[in-house]
C-alpha cells in the first residue's frame, strides 16, 4: 500500500462508513455496560476505562488515516486537528476526522 | 524542515481548509459558550434546547402520542407521558455537532455568499433531523416494546452523524443550484 496514494471513491466510502459503524459500536458497547450497571455513564466513574476507550477511539482513527493511505506525518496531523474539536465539543471526534478526509478529497488532492 | 515547506505548498488547499473550520468553529463554538453563560447568569435554560424540545413534543404528538407533556426546567426539558418521559439536555440538542457540520462548509466554500447561506440553512436542517430523532425516541418510549431499544442503541447516533454526512455530500450539489462555477 503506498502512502500518500490516491483511492477509489468506493474504498473511502467503504471505510468511512466502517469507522463511523465501529466508532458507534464502541459507543454502544459502553452505553449496554452503563445500562448494566445501573449507571448514567460507566465513563464518568472510571478514569481506567475512560482512558481505555479514549485509546481505542485514537487506535481506531489512526487505523482509519492509515487505511486511507495518509502518511505518518499527515496522520498525526489530522489527528491533532480532530482531537482539538473534540476537545472543545464532545461527541464530535469521528465526525471531525471524517469531515477532515472528506473535505481532503473534496479539494482534490487524496 | 525542507520535506514539510513542499507538503505545505502541495497541500495549500487543504491547510487553508483546515484552517478555514477551525476559525469557523471556534468562533460559532464561542458565541455559544458565551450565551450559555448569559442565560446561566440570566436562570434561563438556553433557547436552543428549549426549541428542540418543543420540536420534539411537537413531532412526537403529530406521530400518534396522545396526552404528550412537555416541561422544561433549568437543567433540560422532559417530554413524553408520564412515566416515560424521555429527558432532553443541553448536550442533545445537537448544536455543537451542527456546529461542526457549518465549520465543514465554510472550509470548504470559504466566506462567500453561498458557503453562509448553505451554513445558516443547514444548521436549521441538522437541528430538523435533531428533532426528528428525539420525537421518534418519545413516540418510540411510548408505545413500547424492544423498537425502543433497538433505536436508541443502533439509530440514534448514527441518524445525526449520518445526516451530516450527507449534508456534507450534498454541498457540491447545492453550490451548482446556487449558480458556482463547479
Amino acid at each position: 500500500m503506498v502512502r500518500g496514494q490516491i483511492i477509489s471513491n468506493r474504498q473511502f466510502w467503504v471505510f468511512s462508513i466502517s469507522y463511523l459503524m465501529l466508532s458507534m459500536l464502541l459507543s454502544i458497547i459502553v452505553g449496554e455496560q452503563s445500562q448494566e450497571a445501573g449507571v448514567r455513564n460507566l465513563l464518568e466513574i472510571d478514569p481506567l476505562l475512560n482512558a481505555s476507550y479514549s485509546g481505542l477511539k485514537i487506535v481506531m482513527g489512526i487505523a482509519y488515516l492509515w487505511f486511507l493511505r495518509n502518511t505518518w506525518p499527515e496522520i498525526l496531523g489530522i489527528l491533532f486537528f480532530a482531537l482539538l474539536v473534540r476537545f472543545f465539543a464532545e461527541g464530535t471526534f469521528t465526525i471531525a476526522l471524517i469531515g477532515a478526509m472528506m473535505g481532503r478529497r473534496s479539494i482534490g488532492n487524496v | 524542515m525542507n520535506a514539510l515547506r513542499n507538503w505545505a505548498a502541495l497541500n495549500r488547499p487543504f491547510l487553508f481548509f483546515i484552517g478555514r473550520f477551525l476559525l469557523t468553529f471556534f468562533s460559532l463554538s464561542a458565541i455559544y459558550a458565551f450565551y450559555l453563560v448569559y442565560v446561566e447568569k440570566q436562570g434561563d435554560l438556553d433557547l436552543v434546547t428549549y426549541w428542540i424540545s418543543r420540536g420534539s413534543h411537537e413531532f412526537a404528538r403529530a406521530v400518534g402520542v396522545a396526552d404528550c407533556e412537555w416541561s422544561c426546567f433549568l437543567d433540560g426539558c422532559y417530554v413524553g407521558r408520564p412515566g416515560r418521559m424521555v429527558n432532553i439536555l443541553e448536550g442533545c440538542n445537537g448544536l455543537r455537532l451542527a456546529i461542526v457540520y457549518a465549520a465543514y462548509i465554510i472550509g470548504i466554500g470559504g466566506w462567500n455568499w453561498r458557503s453562509l447561506l448553505q451554513m445558516a440553512v443547514g444548521l436549521v436542517v441538522v437541528q430538523i433531523f435533531n428533532i426528528i430523532r428525539i420525537g421518534g425516541l418519545i413516540a418510540l418510549r411510548d408505545f413500547g416494546g424492544d423498537l425502543y431499544f433497538y433505536f436508541i442503541k443502533y439509530v440514534f447516533g448514527v441518524w445525526i452523524y449520518g445526516s451530516i454526512i450527507i449534508l456534507w455530500l450534498l454541498k457540491p450539489r447545492i453550490d451548482r443550484w446556487l449558480g458556482a462555477k463547479s
